[in-house]
């Protein structure tokens, strides 16, 4: 946070490589339209660029960043719809004079936050294994459909064999990092 | 069951897998054995359960996903030099009292695109530079609506419109004063140039001819000064 407020080099490329996924999942869980997601997403890095000197407790950013994320996103919400019909009148978003649409654009809702600040924390568990285990993780978890285990085996270059008691050390691995990073069980 | 169950047998209890599809008697055995070893009060492989049940949850559970890669370097582009963040010491959004009678009101900038949404007062034409200045970012109060469109000779022309509501800030209404807005561009020496026009009543103000460079707007209004973050045209 600091190399970023004191632009070392490389900070802010920093930044992005860690909540970049975390912003933009933000922003389509707000469901903004396609085409203003690129513009949410640039004005909530601009926000965070602006505003970290003031963010006091550092250990929080992942909240923090999901809070501005989805400010911005319910922004762009309220400007598309004053866009169709009425003109946009940027002082009254937020102060009760809103079209209606979107209730709050104070705080994300808490369901929201905690699933993308568990998603966050998942990321940062998984960066942490070494690079087999996550290839091997994504083929099982995260690829759609999911490989069988001949595919597996030929994509990984391992017997067939190997696969389960690869997979059971991997996801121990996974297991102890939770405990370590305190994951509510 | 005697000695712990392995984490394969574990994981597969706590179904990490369609382990019926590939081994329909192991789908049968292995729960059986696992609770009878769990049956014992054996604490150690209970817990080991619960966790893994709480590993696979999330790594079933929503994941995240990244913007286009041009997006980041996009938006890399435009985050601000450190001189900027060295030069406002004034936070955004944040009023300070100026020989006790301006107050200093510090725009960051939070939208900048090149073409899109017409903009309160503003029709563009493409291609232009569309740019939002809010004096807190994705809240209301003081905002400055810019467009950058080029000019001749590898100049600019620049309109704007602050909107910004000033007597219910903070309960006083500020005196009028001048209502004007003030551009430094780029000079032919080392310091920059100043220029300025009046402000419409509806807030709004237009240069022309700018060169390319670094500028910057501050605009007077309603006792305040508004100051904008520097902005690189060209």
């Amino acid at each position: 946070v600091q190399r970023c407020i004191d632009r070392s080099a490389g900070a802010w490329e920093e930044l992005l490589r860690r909540y970049a996924e975390l912003i933009y999942s933000t922003i389509i869980r707000v469901e903004v339209p396609p085409d203003d997601r690129e513009d949410a997403f640039q004005s909530t890095v601009l926000a965070i660029c602006s505003s970290l000197e003031r963010l006091r407790h550092r250990e929080s950013i992942v909240s923090w960043i999901v809070g501005i994320a989805y400010r911005q996103a319910v922004l762009r919400i309220r400007a598309r719809i004053k866009e169709r019909g009425v003109p946009m009148l940027p002082e009254s978003i937020g102060d009760g004079g809103s079209p209606g649409e979107l209730p709050d654009d104070s705080e994300p809702p808490d369901a929201l936050r905690l699933q993308l600040e568990e998603s966050q924390q998942l990321k940062e568990a998984l960066e942490r294994l070494p690079e087999r285990c996550r290839r091997l993780i994504r083929l099982l978890f995260f690829e759609e459909p999911t490989p069988d285990y001949v595919e597996i085996a030929r994509r990984e270059a391992i017997p067939i064999g190997s696969i389960g008691p690869t997979r059971a050390r991997c996801i121990d691995r996974l297991r102890r990092i939770a405990v370590d990073q305190g994951w509510d069980v | 069951m005697k000695s712990h169950p392995d984490d394969e047998i574990l994981l597969a209890y706590c179904g990490v897998d369609r382990l019926a599809d590939r081994d329909p008697a192991a789908a049968t055995a292995i729960p059986l054995a696992v609770e009878e070893h769990l049956a014992t009060g054996c604490a150690r492989c209970r817990l080991r359960i619960q966790e893994f049940e709480m590993v696979l949850r999330k790594l079933r559970g929503p994941r995240l996903t990244g913007p286009p890669p041009p997006w980041i370097a996009a938006t890399l582009a435009k985050i601000p030099p450190a001189e900027t963040a060295a030069r406002d010491t004034v936070a955004p959004g944040l009023l300070r009292r100026i020989g006790g009678a301006i107050e200093e009101i510090r725009l960051a900038l939070t939208l900048d695109r090149r073409t899109g949404m017409a903009i309160a007062g503003i029709r563009g034409s493409a291609p232009a530079r569309q740019l939002l200045f809010e004096s807190q970012p994705g809240r209301a109060g003081a905002s400055l609506h810019l467009l950058v469109e080029p000019a001749p000779k590898s100049r600019f022309g620049l309109r704007g419109q602050l909107i910004a509501r000033f007597a219910a800030d903070d309960g006083t209404r500020k005196p009028d004063g001048p209502r004007r807005a003030i551009l430094e561009v780029p000079g032919p020496g080392p310091s920059p140039e100043e220029r300025s026009c009046r402000l419409s009543p509806g807030g709004e103000f237009r240069f022309r001819a700018i060169p390319r460079g670094r500028v910057r707007i501050r605009i007077e209004s309603g006792g305040r000064l508004f100051l904008a973050d520097p902005l690189d045209l060209g």
